[in-house]
């Protein structure tokens, strides 16, 4: 891939390819001078001096020594000619001479394998914004606490809730401070990219301040806590190296500040907590809302202060205080056309997660984006459009979802921000893993890192490793299996290009696009793993001679089975998975239907798919149906599902747990656990045998954990993550797993005798892909609390009853619509969401009685909850609604939604 | 049995009254009319042991702060009263066994302050001087 050469370069770049060193240090000087911001007199606040020297070493290579000076003091750095070549001939970077010069004065070591990457500019929000921020200002305690922790020179970071008026606080101090004749540095840490290099960036390029002060601003720290070191090392040196007297003003969550308090000691920075409740009170007391009015828009706001602003300025013009529905309206109005839709959801469901689009990652979307931002509709800050606050974000979410079927037009929230990082690049992935490592919630910190970061990077490393035998050869040794599981981790890993590759081999070796065949077959003879099958059947004579008299559970002798069929029974949920989870641009759906329609001509009349004696046949078909997005509403799935559970005594497999029906070719652990992931991808509920069953392979971690045995651990950690929803139980063996990995990608030991051995890696790393993705899933919805579930009640389809009905005085039964069972199920999830959250912020250091009984009555109100959900059916009795609607508004406070009630019988039906 | 913690502002106002004792002793001395009897150098050890008791309530202070700001951090909105009551319990009790050091060299400093000061013991007397 050719790289078109970046700004800045002018001299250099008139040198053609590859010049001499001596001239291209000549050029990089004449290029860097030519930037410097130093001309009419005016002087930046780090100063570059023109004298910048070329020197020539052996011992370090050749370089240009550049001085920079500021008023304290002064400093020489050394750009090597390595990075002036790289920096000059890659765009896709955009490093010019003095993001170079800023690279080398924040730090960083630009040694032969320093490699460009993009510095993000520090830049303050344009003054529609600023002005935005001084309407929404207003003194509190919290602000009177930082002018005068700041005025007793502490640097202060100010901590608080979404919405709480962090960002404006600090905005008007930033204010008064340029009024003051200060310099002022302005960094929103939401861009992966910005870091020490764009604060030393932008104190050379802008002037010296007329006081000698300077203040910067690093704004949501939190976003980014893997460059906390890094950047206040940085802000020391510049104090110490050049006499700079900066003030750092943060803003960040509660619970980053207490990481960031507890690091290295010379960060003294001062928390202070800003409350949106303050903040709130007093822009009511300036307006001119009655007491009821100022009581409702408390309520709307729920301490987010921009709601606030927002419902009192609505209110001069509605001339009532303006519900959540007009707040979305106002927050869509003027919205024309798909792509301006498409554009402000895809905003809003970055915005929840306080991700932005940065404008080069915009395409198509940029100009209904740009005319979005003409509107007043969203914000194009430091290079990056945003929606605003989180609270709008989510209304103008909930409201495109609502109003114009966004998650069927375009992809659901959680699939957009994982698409969002997936192409963010490597350090916005970081950012975000490093996040989730850190931090429970905006509350709370983690006591154990998830090590999500370490897993990261050691997947990355697997996926090049991959990545290179698959280009050796993208066949796998005409193993399918191999094949299918290596696409599925290369897709995972970001490398659709080698997933293309399989695809073409696959594609033409195996064929099911004939409309009556029974099963896949393959082109050209049996694909390689087939042998492993013929050896799977050995190993069932094996089993068979020590079972003797006694024939299996399943009743089937080894002697009955279609080696043949069973094989393709297997190709057929691995196609079923390859095609299903292909990448976007591949995605064939005809490819996919007809593997469908092939999955309901081979499955057998009881559900399973032949054999009934091996159980993970079935079970891997039934994977491969979710991962074509089929589930328990498929009549295929479902059938698979029940035959799945049902007990050896009614004609079934599941006897407490999953035996593995191939003798010692798979182990009982393994079956159990596919079994397991497949029924709950699947979406059935956790019975109490899958739960059984679930136990009894927890119960046999020795088992499992035995070296060699990576692709049963790996399936019993997909199994346990699936059926306990927590990553907390995983981690300890994730990083066996990582570990053995590692080893193995160091030393990879393939045993020929073992044809087993020839999927492991690809097998284990798709696995281990799977499992950080669900992870960051899970533990980014915890993070970010219910966000995406939380919806507004939906319109009434029929006449609803909004009170409680006391059960003594209504008819027992009563039907539910589907609208109102989904809308209760909706309301239980939200439920399960805050308990687990309420108890997550208890798991802390300090654990008192008080707190024990808390989390005991939480743990109770899951086990009430579990129980009602049970009842939760389309007739039931209106008595668990409502407890359900008790137990509601007892946890969720006043997030609880009015949720529809059901008719009276006598509504639907009249007494004769 | 709880205990009953001092609140950090009073230690801060206490710390504040030893030092004004020790640097009111120090400029009374100096800036008063000379006297054979009292020593300068008993009367500066004295000021200073004033000094170092405030100093060390000052660190005990900042220990039971910097306890009740950590409190506050942990505490959530959702917290009930009782929950909220007891953490900061807990934290203060901790921070309280941290403070132990600082306290008891307070003491310290403030017995030997008091049994120094001019006038108080003739302890030329005492020691058969």
């Amino acid at each position: 891939m050719t790289d078109e050469p970046p700004d800045g370069w002018m001299t250099v770049n008139a040198l053609g390819p590859e010049p001499d060193a001596f001239k291209l240090l000549g050029a990089a000087r004449q290029d860097l001078l030519v930037q410097l911001p130093s001309s009419g007199g005016r002087r930046a606040a780090l100063h570059v001096l023109p004298e910048a020297s070329i020197e020539f070493t052996d011992r370090v290579g050749h370089g240009l020594v550049v001085r920079v000076e500021a008023l304290g003091g002064a400093t020489e750095v050394r750009l090597s000619e390595t990075a002036l070549r790289a920096a000059s001939t890659s765009a896709s970077a955009g490093i010019t001479p003095l993001v170079l010069l800023s690279c080398a004065l924040s730090g960083e070591a630009l040694r032969a394998e320093w490699r460009p990457q993009r510095v993000g500019h520090a830049q303050l929000p344009s003054q529609a914004t600023l002005d935005y921020y001084s309407r929404l200002h207003r003194v509190t305690p919290g602000s009177s606490k930082v002018a005068e922790e700041l005025a007793a020179g502490h640097d202060v970071m100010v901590v608080g809730d979404h919405g709480c008026g962090k960002s404006a606080l600090v905005a008007n101090v930033a204010e008064q401070r340029l009024d003051q004749g200060d310099g002022v540095v302005w960094l929103n840490m939401s861009d992966p990219a910005d870091g020490p290099a764009s604060i030393v960036l932008a104190l050379l390029q802008q002037d010296s301040s007329a006081t000698g002060e300077y203040l910067v601003v690093l704004e949501n720290l939190h976003a980014n806590l893997l460059v906390r070191n890094t950047l206040f090392s940085c802000l020391e040196r510049l104090r110490s190296d050049f006499g700079l007297r900066l003030q750092v003003l943060a803003t960040s969550w509660k619970s980053a500040a207490a990481l960031l308090r507890h690091g290295e000691p010379n960060r003294a920075l001062k928390s202070v907590l800003a409350e949106g409740r303050q903040l709130i009170n007093q822009l009511l007391v300036g307006s001119r809302l009655d007491d009821t009015a100022r009581a409702t828009v408390r309520s709307l706001a729920q301490n987010d202060a921009h709601i606030a602003l927002t419902a009192m300025e609505l209110y001069g013009t509605l001339g009532r205080v303006p519900t959540e529905a007009d707040l979305e309206e106002h927050y869509t109005r003027a919205v024309t056309g798909a792509g301006q839709q498409e554009a402000l959801y895809r905003l809003a469901c970055l915005g929840v997660l306080e991700f932005q689009m940065a404008v080069r990652e915009a395409g198509r979307l940029r100009q209904p984006l740009e005319q979005l931002r003409v509107a007043g509709l969203v914000y194009l800050i430091d290079g990056a459009y945003q929606i605003g606050p989180r609270r709008r974000a989510q209304l103008v979410m909930n409201h495109a979802r609502d109003r114009w079927d966004a998650d069927q037009r375009w992809h659901r929230p959680e699939e957009i921000v994982l698409m969002h990082l997936h192409h963010g690049g490597e350090r916005l992935m970081k950012a975000t893993l490093s996040r989730l490592d850190l931090l429970v919630s905006p509350d709370e910190a983690r006591p154990d890192s998830l090590y999500l970061l370490t897993s990261w990077d050691i997947l990355i490393r697997l996926g090049r490793s991959l990545r290179s035998r698959n280009a050796a050869d993208p066949t796998w040794g005409d193993n399918l299996g191999a094949a299918v599981f290596a696409a599925s981790a290369l897709r995972q890993l970001n490398h659709p290009d080698a997933w293309e590759e399989i695809a073409n081999w696959l594609r033409a070796r195996w064929d099911y696009a004939d409309p009556g065949c029974l099963l896949p077959e393959p082109v050209d003879g049996e694909t390689a793993d087939y042998a492993d099958f013929v050896e799977i059947q050995q190993s069932m004579v094996e089993e068979d001679t020590l079972l003797g008299a006694e024939p299996h559970l399943a009743g089937m002798v080894a002697g009955q089975l279609d080696t043949g069929r069973m094989y393709r029974n297997w190709v057929l949920g691995l196609l079923l998975g390859f095609e299903g989870s292909a990448p976007p641009q591949h995605y064939d759906e005809s490819r996919v239907k007809q593997l469908v329609e092939v999955a309901a001509r081979a499955r057998e009349d009881d559900g399973n798919f032949y054999p009934a004696r091996v159980p993970w046949v079935t079970a891997r078909v039934v994977l491969g149906l979710c991962q074509a997005d089929l589930r328990m509403d498929h009549p295929v799935v479902r059938d698979a599902c029940n035959w799945l559970m049902r007990q050896v005594a009614q004609g079934g497999p599941f006897d407490n747990w999953w035996r593995s029906g191939t003798g010692s070719w798979n182990r009982e652990e393994a079956t159990t656990a596919m079994c397991l992931s497949a029924l709950v991808r699947a979406g059935v509920e956790m019975r109490p045998g899958m739960q059984t069953a679930h136990a009894w392979l927890m119960g046999r971690e020795r088992e499992w954990t035995i070296p060699g045995r990576e692709i049963d651990l790996s399936q019993v950690l997909e199994a346990n993550l699936h059926c306990t929803a927590t990553a907390a139980g995983t981690r300890e063996h994730l990083q066996t797993l990582f570990h053995r990995m590692r080893t193995e990608m160091k030393n990879p030991t393939l045993l020929p005798t073992a044809p087993e051995e020839r999927l492991r890696i690809p097998f284990v790393a798709a696995q281990l892909a799977d499992i950080v993705w669900s992870i960051v899933q899970m533990e980014s919805l915890k993070l970010y609390g219910d966000l995406f579930n939380h919806r507004p009640p939906e319109p009434p389809e029929v006449p609803q009853q909004r009170v409680a009905p006391v059960p003594a005085e209504s008819p027992n039964r009563k039907l539910l619509t589907d609208r109102q069972l989904r809308a209760w199920q909706r309301g239980v999830e939200q439920i399960e969401q805050a308990i687990r959250e309420q108890i997550a912020m208890r798991d802390g250091p300090v654990r008192t009685s008080a707190m024990q009984e808390a989390v005991d009555q939480l743990v109770n109100d899951r086990k009430e909850l579990f129980v009602l959900t049970e009842l939760l059916d389309g007739e039931f009795d209106v008595d668990p609604l409502a407890r359900i609607d008790a137990l509601g508004r007892r946890i969720c406070e006043e997030t609880w939604p009015e949720l529809p009630w059901p008719d009276p019988p006598t509504q639907r039906e009249p007494e004769r | 049995m709880s205990i009953a913690i001092p609140s950090p502002s009073a230690l801060n106002f206490l710390a504040g009254l030893f030092a004004g004792a020790g640097i009111n002793m120090l400029t009374s001395v100096s800036t008063g009319p000379p006297d054979p009897e009292i020593s300068t150098l008993k009367v500066a050890l004295d000021s200073a042991l004033w000094v170092i008791a405030a100093a060390f309530l000052t660190w005990a202070a900042h220990l039971l702060e910097a306890a009740e700001r950590e409190a506050d951090l942990y505490i959530a909105k959702k917290f009930n009263e009782a929950e909220k009551k007891e953490l900061r319990q807990e934290y203060r009790s901790r921070a309280l066994r941290r403070a132990r050091l600082p306290l008891v060299l307070t003491g310290l400093s403030l017995v030997s302050a008091v049994l120094l000061l001019p006038g108080l013991i003739g302890w030329h007397r005492v020691l058969g001087g």
